[in-house]
């Protein structure tokens, strides 16, 4: 991730977003009327407790979803209302996930398992093995490229997971819980690699229901009913957290 | 092409990481593309294959009918006169020619060697484009009456009788009958055949200096075949208004016996393949039946499989490929399957077609030109790829439908697959089981069909008689005396042996060709209109022949000794014939004119002194047609068959050999066998199409089974959490039991619906291979339905025992 650090240049706009989900008899209101304007360079935690939207709100960020209405801005383009196919290249291109349960592909080894996204991008293999190699080095895992993800442990999956989010060389990364299926050992691990992406200029939007996390991230914002009810930045989140109790590395 | 190469990897990866399911996708694949391949080698081989000829595309077979009868499906044999007349007035045709089967002898070694051979007319190498490989082809000054006797080898026979010897031409070969010579002036192609109709071609004669003044000049005897060449760019259709003109102009202008003449033209391959055809396609569709069953099992197998995938499908979705690219990387996995089940299906294939062409009857045409050939692995390469995609499809869109958000969190781990993914395997289930029921009715009308042939009357006793077809030869009988004192001599001596009860001779047998049917008028009721005489079966016999053949005599006499030229004109007709034109009469004692002999003589009234029982002529399946017979002594062929009762019917030919050397050591035998295996032959095309298309209706059960059973462990295995809360909140093993057992009849009772509908239409084309019973036959259907419900019953019953036995502890964390 080698991108200018431009925290003053908005990269991802949420204007009046809402999301009904439609069963039989039931209209279930997961987000309601979300303003959120995330800045390239910017880390941003979103917290709030089970069911208050956070992943529903991630899933619409990563494009895995449609809103129900609402605008949604990406690199200044629409794309709260594009086609699947659309959408699928935007995923390729612009979002790099990282998911708590690692969603690594167990018929795939690691090396593969990280070139997917560039694969599916048409490109070429001489490049795909460049990016592959440099990825798997910086989360420090190209030791174990041919490896399948059920011969690693789980902290070394969700390391390839990140790889494999960085190696498209995405406009952010987004990270569902990322520590939640992880041992506090390995879960600090992977947010210390989080936090090095974000130094190194990398756009982070990660959820979490753990406060041990938030601090890791520049700035805090919580949901509450489907509804942002704090949008906290890095020095008054550091604030809040010292009088929870907790300290700032 | 690097990312359908990455697919082909990940593709191979897949599959050997899943190998129960690749080996059984690929074992019912590879069976079903394996028989497809079998069945379509004879397809090809058969119907789509050009006849050999360099002018195939344009020959056309003329046959002649009388329209006041019979249809152009009747059309057959014609007269010289009338092929002579059409030949001259045809604009469509470059060129006619007439031809007859023909069998002789070549006397080279210790016996003479029988040959299959054609009388052919001299224009018919020009029709079908061929030359010989060495001398000439015979022209018109050989094909005339009287002509040289010349010939034309065959490249086998100028091989294995003449060591390849090219000085035999203009050679004079032993040929014939013991005595004569005919000159050799060419040898044909390798593997040249014409006619094509399963016996050997190992000489051609010119056709005119082998018929008679009688033939020649009477259009009432009606043998010849004929073939023509069209003339480029002239359509079939053209061609047959042009020969039905002359037709009508021939019955105008011969009245007496081309009254209702009209005459049919079609393509000599339509027509050689005129009795296959049917019963040929009829096959290749069960056989692609048999394959859409199998693909509904692997596309049930690939949608259970897609299930366990979501996650892997809802993360490649995820990180960015299109709906498209997963469709197109499952399909790649369901195209390497395929792919490798051609492989299977190929060796498959080459069992089958030795097994088929080791069942099939001898007289298929160009049975041995079916082979594994460039056109059948094109097919079945072909069959293999539109096979991946059709039962990788389905599920391939199913899979790529996935909820992304849901998929990828942790909450959806333990959920079911979704109502549509659910409907899709239940209706491919439903649709096995509809396919296999069609398939079932089929090869149970067939199965009726034939146990009704085998039950069917024959009117004679086909047990213990052995057949010895021996031909007379000219040159050593000249006289009708002499023919007829050599059978007299064969039946006495060879009724002698040991062990026969009784001996007889006939030209014609039961359930075999018949060498003449002749139009006749009967004395004392009104002459019957031109084109309106009626034809009976006519054959020679010798005394003791319905004895022999125990077809009972059921009023007057049989021939004796004294039936001959010098005595009474006796003639002893069928009951076919006695209820037609003597109903609630006595017969014995009319008279009947036949119109001719063989000769073409006008012959005096015959005086009716016997009725027999009615037999049937060609096959079973024929309704006995008016048969005459006549004493041979009194109008003499040169070829019979002795009937020999006798309790060692199959092993008496050494026996006969002898005695037959020992009357006349040059005399040919054509034959020995017994009526039993006349029989067995003449149900032969009957009994492959049965036994294939009892095989496939039996795979197709099996795979309908194994799809049954497989969606019904699928579902126990998806349901358990629910049949645990069941029997937690109370549920007994035999409510749940019954539930299972629900849910399988549900798509066994929408499947054999749907089936019983498909195969009301489906058999109606069966209509010309079945006998004594109708193709939507409430009988053979309701069988076929209880044996599925049964078979279902069978399939669900262990999924749902296994669902009757869930531990409600167990199942309720069942994830």
């Amino acid at each position: 991730m080698t991108r200018d650090h431009n925290v003053n240049e908005p990269l991802i706009s949420l204007h009046d977003i809402n999301k009904v989900f439609f069963t039989d008899e039931l209209e279930t209101h997961a987000l309601t009327g979300i303003q959120l304007t995330i800045n390239k360079g910017e880390y941003v935690s979103i917290g709030g407790p089970s069911g208050c939207g956070k992943s529903t709100l991630l899933s619409i960020l990563g494009l895995l979803d449609e809103p129900t209405s609402g605008r949604y801005t990406l690199a200044g383009h629409e794309v709260a209302r594009l086609g699947a196919p659309e959408r699928a290249r935007i995923r390729n291109r612009e979002i790099g996930f990282i998911f708590q349960s690692f969603n690594l592909i167990g018929d795939l080894n690691v090396y593969e398992n990280v070139e997917l996204p560039l694969a599916y991008r048409g490109a070429p293999s001489a490049e795909r093995k460049r990016k592959v190699e440099t990825a798997l080095e910086r989360v420090g895992m190209a030791h174990r490229a041919r490896h399948f993800p059920a011969q690693l442990s789980g902290g070394q999956q969700q390391r390839v997971a990140v790889a494999r989010a960085l190696s498209g060389e995405p406009s952010i990364l987004l990270a569902d819980e990322p520590t939640g299926n992880l041992d506090s050992k390995n879960g600090e691990a992977v947010m210390d690699l989080l936090r090095e992406l974000h130094r190194g200029g990398a756009t982070i939007c990660m959820v979490t229901h753990d406060p041990r996390f938030t601090r890791y991230a520049s700035r805090t914002v919580h949901l509450f009913d489907g509804r942002v009810v704090e949008d906290t930045h890095e020095r008054a989140a550091e604030e809040k957290l010292s009088q929870s109790g907790f300290a700032v590395a | 092409m690097s990312q359908f190469i990455l697919d082909l990897r990940f593709g191979l990866r897949s599959l050997t990481r899943n190998r129960s399911f690749a080996l059984v996708s690929i074992l019912t694949l590879g069976v079903a593309l394996g028989a497809n391949t079998a069945i379509f080698s004879f397809v090809n081989a058969i119907l789509l294959k050009a006849l050999p000829y360099p002018n195939a595309g344009r020959i056309v077979t003329i046959g002649g009918y009388n329209s006041l009868k019979y249809t152009a499906a009747g059309a057959a044999e014609m007269s010289w006169p009338n092929i002579t007349d059409l030949r001259a007035q045809s604009k469509t045709l470059e060129g006619v020619a007439a031809y007859q089967r023909a069998t002789s002898f070549l006397y080279i070694g210790s016996e003479p060697q029988q040959l299959h051979g054609t009388t052919i007319n001299a224009g018919a190498f020009h029709i079908l484009g061929v030359r010989p490989e060495l001398g000439h082809a015979f022209d018109e000054k050989d094909d005339r009456l009287g002509g040289p006797r010349v010939m034309l080898l065959s490249d086998a026979v100028w091989r294995r009788s003449f060591g390849s010897d090219r000085t035999i031409i203009g050679r004079q070969i032993p040929f014939g009958t013991a005595g004569k010579t005919r000159t050799v002036i060419g040898i044909l192609p390798p593997g040249l055949q014409f006619p094509i109709d399963g016996e050997s071609n190992d000489f051609w004669m010119p056709l005119n200096p082998t018929l008679d003044s009688a033939t020649l000049t009477h259009r009432g005897v009606v043998f010849l075949n004929t073939i023509g060449l069209a003339r480029a760019g002239v359509s079939l259709a053209a061609v047959n208004a042009d020969v039905n003109t002359i037709a009508r102009r021939l019955e105008h202008q011969y009245p007496d016996n081309n009254t209702g003449l009209r005459m049919a033209a079609s393509s000599l391959q339509e027509w050689l393949t005129r009795d296959i055809r049917a019963a040929l396609l009829i096959l290749f569709i069960a056989v692609l039946l048999v394959l859409l069953i199998g693909c509904a099992n692997v596309a049930n197998l690939l949608l259970a499989r897609a299930t366990a995938r979501h996650r892997e499908i809802a993360i490649r979705s995820a990180i960015g490929a299109t709906r498209g690219r997963i469709v197109v990387q499952l399909l790649t996995e369901s195209v390497i399957l395929s792919l490798l089940s051609g492989g299977i299906g190929l060796l498959v294939a080459a069992w089958g077609i030795d097994l088929l062409v080791a069942i099939a009857p001898r007289d298929l045409p160009r049975l041995d030109s079916i082979a594994l050939d460039t056109p059948v692995l094109l097919f079945t390469l072909a069959l293999s790829l539109a096979t991946g995609i059709i039962f990788g499809l389905a599920p391939a869109i199913a899979a790529s439908r996935t909820n992304l958000t849901e998929t990828l969190n942790d909450a959806s781990r333990g959920s079911t697959e979704g109502r549509t993914r659910g409907r899709l395997r239940n209706t491919l289930v439903a649709a096995e089981i509809a396919l296999s029921l069609v398939l079932l009715a089929g090869s149970g009308l067939l199965i009726r069909s034939f146990v009704q042939l085998i039950n069917v009357g024959t009117g004679f006793d086909h047990h213990d008689v052995a057949v010895v077809q021996v031909s007379a030869r000219p040159s050593a009988y000249k006289e009708d005396a002499q023919i007829v004192e050599l059978f007299r001599r064969l039946t006495r001596e060879l009724g002698a042996l040991p062990g026969v009860e009784s001996i007889s001779a006939a030209n014609a047998l039961p359930l075999g060709p018949t060498e003449a049917d002749y139009s006749f008028d009967i004395m004392g009721q009104p002459e019957f209109a031109p084109g309106h005489h009626p034809v009976a079966i006519t054959v020679n016999i010798l005394p003791g022949y319905f004895h022999t053949m125990r077809m009972p005599l059921l009023r007057g006499r049989d021939f004796t000794d004294h039936d001959g030229p010098a005595g009474e004109k006796a003639i002893i007709i069928d009951e076919t014939m006695a209820q037609r034109f003597f109903a609630g009469q006595n017969p014995i004692g009319h008279k009947i004119d036949l119109s001719i002999d063989h000769e073409g003589k006008i012959i005096h009234p015959r005086t009716i002194v016997g009725v027999t029982g009615a037999v049937r002529f060609e096959s079973l399946s024929q309704t006995p047609k008016m048969t005459v017979y006549v004493p041979e002594a009194d109008s003499t062929a040169l070829r019979m068959f002795l009937v020999i009762r006798t309790a060692n019917a199959a092993s008496i030919a050494p026996a006969v050999r002898t005695v037959i050397r020992r009357i006349d050591p040059l005399q040919p035998i054509l034959s020995i066998s017994t009526v039993e295996k006349m029989r067995a032959d003449s149900l032969a095309g009957r009994r492959v199409t049965l036994i294939v298309l009892t095989i496939l209706a039996v795979l197709a059960l099996t795979l309908a089974a194994v799809g049954i059973y497989s969606i019904m462990s699928y579902s126990v295995a998806q349901r358990t959490s629910e049949i645990g809360i069941r029997m937690a909140l109370g549920a007994q093993a035999p409510e749940v039991f019954r539930l299972i057992l629900r849910q399988s009849l549900r798509i066994t009772v929408i499947g054999i619906g749907t089936g019983l509908i498909a195969a009301a239409a489906a058999t109606r084309v069966m209509r010309g291979l079945l006998f004594g019973v109708a193709p939507g036959d409430p009988m053979t259907l309701t069988a076929i339905c209880i044996a599925l419900g049964a078979v279902a019953l069978v399939a669900s019953y262990v999924p749902a025992r296994q669902a009757s036995r869930v531990n409600p502890m167990v199942a309720i964390r069942y994830d």
